[in-house]
């Protein structure tokens, strides 16, 4: 497709032959899209994720980020387009002050100090963190570290960010107060590719919702229709929102999503 | 229900240092044996720092200030978010088996007790392998196992499954679960997966800076969808939509349905009554 920014043509991945952990993947990511990419542990996500800046490569196919093959340029070229942020934040922060370690990525760019000083001004207060520029990264909440990592990779200003779950481990409000910011850069124009557990965040959030299963894509659609797919959610150990399966028992198509959509139409079957 | 409680705080409050902020604060709470409490609560809420106290280790192993009266009728063991900040063992079989040494049981106790709290934890033939190749649940499981060792009758759980999959945690909630159904076990468990938590405790209590704000059966304790939203608290999607059918004089407000399998029976008698008034209707015009 000619709008695609990520494009991956039978892409297979193993580290040992005998475990192929992706299998003939073909996916297109277009620009601007929210994607949620969600599946059983070990199906394959954070390694389909990795594919996407070059982290890792595939051990047959290819990857192409904005028609390059990732084997052909650098990962830290790939980063200005694609940038990965990791499950655990603690994993990428290691610099003395949530500024320098905001600075850090581009500072690597080679760009002129005053444009590595705006970017980080903009990035930290996209993350509502500004005030809290010359404070130490490490004894921050964990909600507070998650942000950080975000606004280091907004610093980079990809096109794409891909977040592998974004929201373990954060209470309610952190888990609101994240996707609140990652809806606001959506918003923005950049495009999301997001692993995440949680299916009450994917029926709100996502706009698609890739489904794997042992290396492959079992399900691609927008979330009302892949939650409809039992039989092939269930083969995945992916169970969808209580809403929907609510939803579900009592026949309603097309499936509702969220509390407020399930409400309105019972308003009508009550009625 | 009534007796003597297992465990009970009275009065307590506790600063990590003189002189600041207390994190409890004059709090109040029993455990009647057999129960299966629930603590939730934000981030620095405060809820660590009551399990610690349940379990006695503030103010044992930690310097601050403590007032109050904490009284314990039963062993306890403690089970903490991430279960790898407490293996030591090089083996499954060494780890459970640390706590037992410490506590003097001879090599032929030890042998039997791992094998049995391994099959109370569904991990038998583990006892080779080491904790930390193991998926997360398997580990949390593992970490589980270690403190039913010593055969406590109160089981105390920091935020379990906030860092595992929805796998991992159901197998840690089934565990549960089953120790309640048959070891009679008395358990208190933080987490923020309120779902889970209404399907399993009898009761559930807000911390707020502090302060415990409520101590309610299940069912009431959400209820209160206001007081618990306002708390930053996730009140589970089938809660609230029983809460507004009811507002709707559509369902009577008891029993509440906390989970989507009590939704869909409440919703069926609701149908029910409908059609019924419907033929009532039909039949006296």
């Amino acid at each position: 497709m000619s709008d695609s920014i990520i494009r991956f043509e039978k892409v297979s991945f193993h580290y040992k032959a005998e475990q192929p952990v992706l299998k003939q993947i073909d996916l297109s990511i277009r620009s601007g899209e929210f994607i949620a990419l969600i599946g059983g542990n070990g199906s394959g996500k954070t390694t389909l994720a990795k594919h996407c800046n070059g982290l890792y490569k595939p051990t047959d196919g290819a990857v192409y980020v904005e028609g390059r093959d990732t084997r052909e340029v650098s990962v830290a070229e790939l980063s200005r387009i694609v940038s990965y942020c990791y499950q655990n934040p603690d994993h990428q922060i290691f610099q003395s002050t949530i500024g320098e370690e905001v600075a850090f990525g581009p500072s690597n760019l080679g760009l002129a100090k005053a444009e590595i000083e705006e970017r980080v001004t903009q990035a930290l207060e996209a993350v509502g963190l500004l005030p809290y520029r010359e404070e130490e990264p490490y004894f921050v909440s964990k909600g507070t570290r998650q942000k950080i990592a975000v606004a280091s990779i907004l610093a980079m200003k990809p096109r794409v960010i891909v977040l592998d779950e974004p929201t373990t481990g954060l209470d309610h409000r952190g888990v609101m107060e994240m996707m609140a910011l990652i809806q606001s850069l959506h918003r923005q124009g950049h495009t999301i590719l997001a692993i995440t557990h949680d299916m009450r965040l994917v029926a709100e959030y996502a706009q698609r919702v890739l489904v794997l299963h042992k290396g492959e894509i079992v399900c691609d659609g927008e979330p009302r229709h892949v939650f409809a797919q039992t039989n092939a959610l269930s083969l995945a150990q992916v169970e969808p929102p209580a809403v929907s399966r609510f939803a579900q028992a009592l026949g309603l198509t097309p499936l509702p999503l969220t509390l407020a959509e399930l409400q309105d139409r019972l308003v009508k079957e009550l009625t | 229900m009534t007796g003597q409680p297992i465990l009970s705080l009275s009065d307590v409050s506790w600063s990590y240092e003189e002189g600041q902020a207390p994190v409890l604060r004059q709090l109040h709470l029993q455990l009647q044996a057999g129960e299966a409490v629930g603590v939730v609560g934000r981030s620095g809420s405060g809820k660590t720092t009551l399990l610690l106290t349940l379990a006695g280790l503030i103010p044992a192993n930690y310097a601050g200030s403590f007032a109050g009266q904490r009284l314990a009728a039963g062993e306890i063991g403690i089970v903490f978010q991430d279960p790898e900040t407490q293996f030591i063992g090089l083996t499954v079989e060494e780890e459970i088996a640390f706590s037992l040494e410490n506590k003097g049981y001879s090599d032929q106790q030890i042998e039997r007790r791992i094998e049995e709290v391994l099959q109370l934890v569904g991990l038998q033939g583990f006892e080779a392998r080491s904790p930390f190749e193991l998926s997360g649940g398997e580990k949390q499981r593992v970490a589980i196992a270690s403190a039913l060792a010593v055969s406590p009758q109160i089981l105390i759980l920091d935020e379990p499954t906030s860092e595992l999959d929805p796998k991992g945690a159901a197998e840690v909630f089934q565990l549960l679960h089953r120790l309640r159904r048959e070891e009679k076990m008395t358990i208190v468990v933080s987490s923020h997966a309120t779902e889970e938590l209404a399907r399993f405790c009898d009761r559930v209590v807000l911390l707020s800076e502090g302060d415990l704000r409520l101590d309610l059966p299940t069912a009431s304790f959400f209820q209160q969808i206001g007081l618990l939203e306002q708390e930053g608290i996730f009140v589970p999607d089938m809660i609230k939509l029983h809460h507004w059918l009811t507002e709707q004089g559509q369902l009577q407000a008891e029993p509440t349905s906390l989970t989507v399998e009590e939704m869909i029976a409440a919703f069926q008698r609701m149908e029910e009554q409908r059609r019924g008034r419907h033929e009532r209707l039909n039949h006296s015009l």
